[in-house]
């Protein structure tokens, strides 16, 4: 087993990476072995949001973030970040949320750690 | 033999090119086996000839063809023509992965 890990640190309004990002996320999970996290850290907490990227012409997000979720993958998010989120607007539930320590101790036990 | 995983998402213009050419040829000329994924932005490599050199050296490139159709980058001899399942196949088998983004 691999322990894979996305950081994803940018605001999706700025780029159309995230998508990108979310996108190799659900691919990497078609190897069996891999253990596919996504760490969304800083703005790119605003990923989980209700979003319309097409109206800025960016790639799918939702639907990415529910496929990690669905196979059972994960998706983390800095405590930090989303506790500047207005919570009524979050779309998804059941969220892992870590802290910045927690979150660096975690990418240290990473196999691969991707930064987007 | 060991294997060192790349993966290349900026375009040809980002330091990361001239980084990636000089490591893999470092890690060619030490017994070491390289396998480069480019992606977004990366598969403008496509018509570099410096990386089309590190092919001819031995380092296998893949292309996430999504990205380069998106892109209307041509297919070229020296790649595969892949997909993100060749990235995760990649990322497992690899001893090392270093990612250029």
């Amino acid at each position: 087993m691999k322990e894979v890990i996305v950081v994803i640190r940018k605001s999706p309004f700025n780029t159309t990476r995230n998508s990108e990002a979310l996108r190799m996320c659900v691919g990497l999970t078609l190897e069996e072995d891999n253990k596919v996290t996504a760490v969304l850290l800083g703005d790119s907490a605003y990923l989980l949001l209700e979003n319309n990227p097409e109206l800025v012409s960016s790639g799918i997000i939702q639907k990415h973030i529910e496929t990690i979720k669905l196979l059972k993958h994960r998706v983390v998010v800095e405590k930090e970040a989303f506790e500047r989120l207005d919570k009524g607007h979050v779309k998804y539930k059941d969220l892992e949320i870590m802290d910045q320590s927690q979150i660096a101790e975690f990418i240290s036990t990473g196999d691969v750690v991707i930064t987007y | 033999m060991e294997k060192l995983g790349i993966l290349l998402t900026t375009s040809t213009e980002s330091e990361n090119t001239h980084t990636v050419v000089k490591l893999t040829e470092a890690a060619i000329n030490e017994g070491v086996e390289v396998d480069i994924f480019l992606m977004c932005d990366g598969v403008y490599h496509l018509n570099h000839e410096e990386l089309k050199g590190l092919a001819d050296k031995g380092a296998r490139v893949v292309v996430c063809a999504h990205n380069a159709i998106e892109r209307k980058v041509d297919k070229k001899d020296f790649v595969t023509w892949g997909s993100q399942y060749d990235l995760a196949c990649m990322v497992k088998e690899c001893d090392r992965f270093l990612a250029f983004n």
